[in-house]
């Protein structure tokens, strides 16, 4: 657990990730439950009741979900290789979070504000993970964690 | 001796140095490999999720169950019995894709149990919020429902919805929705353009803002003729308007 929270880049993708988590669960649950989500930019149900909120049966929500979890589980994964995995995942998250905010505004034609506090959240963890990669890479620097 | 000794020293320590160099190097090139394979992999899968995602809602090709609503009275919006004791109303977009599920998942359900039996008898308001696809495929269902066909035109348009907003509602779209529905093509083009229905689509929704209908599908549910209560409902599942329709059925005497 003291090696978990060991550098500072870890901490604090730990705790953006904990915020995605928060804001997925949120969405999963507004989906399943097929109730407004709290709304104040006027387009997330427009957003939530798009065809584009599914990807086949499952929700995009929930997928974000799973994306993050899997992010918390990679960052509990040491040494290089955890590293790499969590620079992928949220590399990957980040690129889909651009795809889904050029939905809403371009195609969509409606801005959820949930969805765009996750892409936020994903922007800085996929920072953060270059940081925690590039940090390894970087000579003569003795590797944190 | 001593000075033998510390050449010794001394070139083991250079050996020591250049091997973690060396290492360090071999580290640097892996962690650099690492992310180039991470950053390979991420673009599959978004560009696999994305290719899914479009794919996705494109619509399908399929033309609906219109025979579901074989034999059972309708008129303009309505169907069912004008005299069944209980009265839904539902508030829906046609491009709406939870409305689609509704129509294909519970809909059916609801009309077997309770409309071909004569106990409810339900309203069908279409509105345009989610773009101009929206208002050509309402005004072409209002339209139909001149021909006592609205139900039917709308089964077979959720059954081939599209992406939203892509234009898809074109001319030939709406004239094979027609033709499968079972309307005339030609007639729901001309009524589609015409005044009656644009005053439908504002009546549904000046009704809708009454109503303070903020989604869709929305429902409201009451005795007929009577005062309408918003219907929520957890899930686009049968069982839960099964309830609140029962309740209505008793507290009508049925």
């Amino acid at each position: 657990m003291v090696r978990f929270w060991a550098d500072r880049p870890t901490m604090v993708a730990t705790a953006l990730t904990l915020a995605g988590i928060a804001i997925a669960a949120y969405l999963t649950y507004v989906h399943y439950e097929g109730i407004s989500p709290v709304c104040t930019s006027g387009g997330c149900e427009r957003v939530q009741a798009s065809s584009y909120a599914e990807i086949g049966p499952i929700p995009v929500a929930l997928l974000g979900l799973i994306g993050y979890v899997l992010i918390l589980a990679s960052l509990a994964v040491r040494g290089d290789v955890g590293r790499a995995l969590t620079f992928m995942l949220t590399l990957t998250g980040f690129a889909f979070s651009v795809y889904l905010t050029y939905l809403e505004v371009f195609v969509i034609d409606a801005l959820c504000q949930w969805c765009l506090a996750s892409a936020v959240v994903m922007t800085a963890l996929l920072v953060t993970a270059t940081v925690r990669l590039l940090r390894l890479a970087a000579p003569d620097r003795p590797a944190p964690g | 001796m001593s000075s033998r000794s510390e050449s010794k020293k001394a070139a083991r320590e250079k050996r020591q140095e250049a091997e973690r160099v060396e290492a360090e190097r071999q580290r640097r090139q892996r962690i650099w490999a690492l992310a180039g394979g991470a950053a390979l992999l991420a673009a599959i899968v978004v560009v696999a999720l994305i290719v899914i995602s479009s794919g996705d809602s494109g619509g399908g090709s399929d033309s609906g169950d219109v025979a579901a609503f074989d034999g059972i009275p309708q008129s303009g919006i309505e169907l069912g019995d004008p005299n069944a004791p209980v009265t839904m109303v539902e508030y829906a977009d046609p491009q709406c894709p939870f409305c689609r599920q509704y129509t294909a998942d519970v809909l059916p359900t609801l009309v077997d149990k309770y409309v071909q039996s004569g106990d409810v008898r339900m309203e069908l308001h279409l509105l345009t919020f989610i773009g101009p696809d929206s208002d050509k495929l309402a005004r072409a269902a209002y339209a139909a429902g001149d021909q006592d066909l609205m139900w039917q035109w709308m089964d077979v348009a959720y059954a081939r919805q599209g992406a939203e907003n892509s234009g898809y509602a074109t001319s030939d779209f709406i004239d094979s929705v027609s033709e499968d529905a079972g309307a005339d093509a030609a007639k729901v083009n001309s009524a589609s353009a015409g005044d009656a229905v644009t005053k439908q689509i504002s009546d549904a929704a000046a009704s809708a803002q009454r109503a303070g209908i903020s989604s869709t599908p929305s429902f409201e549910i009451g005795p007929t003729g009577g005062e309408l209560t918003e219907l929520k409902v957890n899930q686009l599942e049968a069982s839960a308007f099964e309830d609140a329709i029962d309740q209505q059925l008793a507290d009508a005497g049925k």
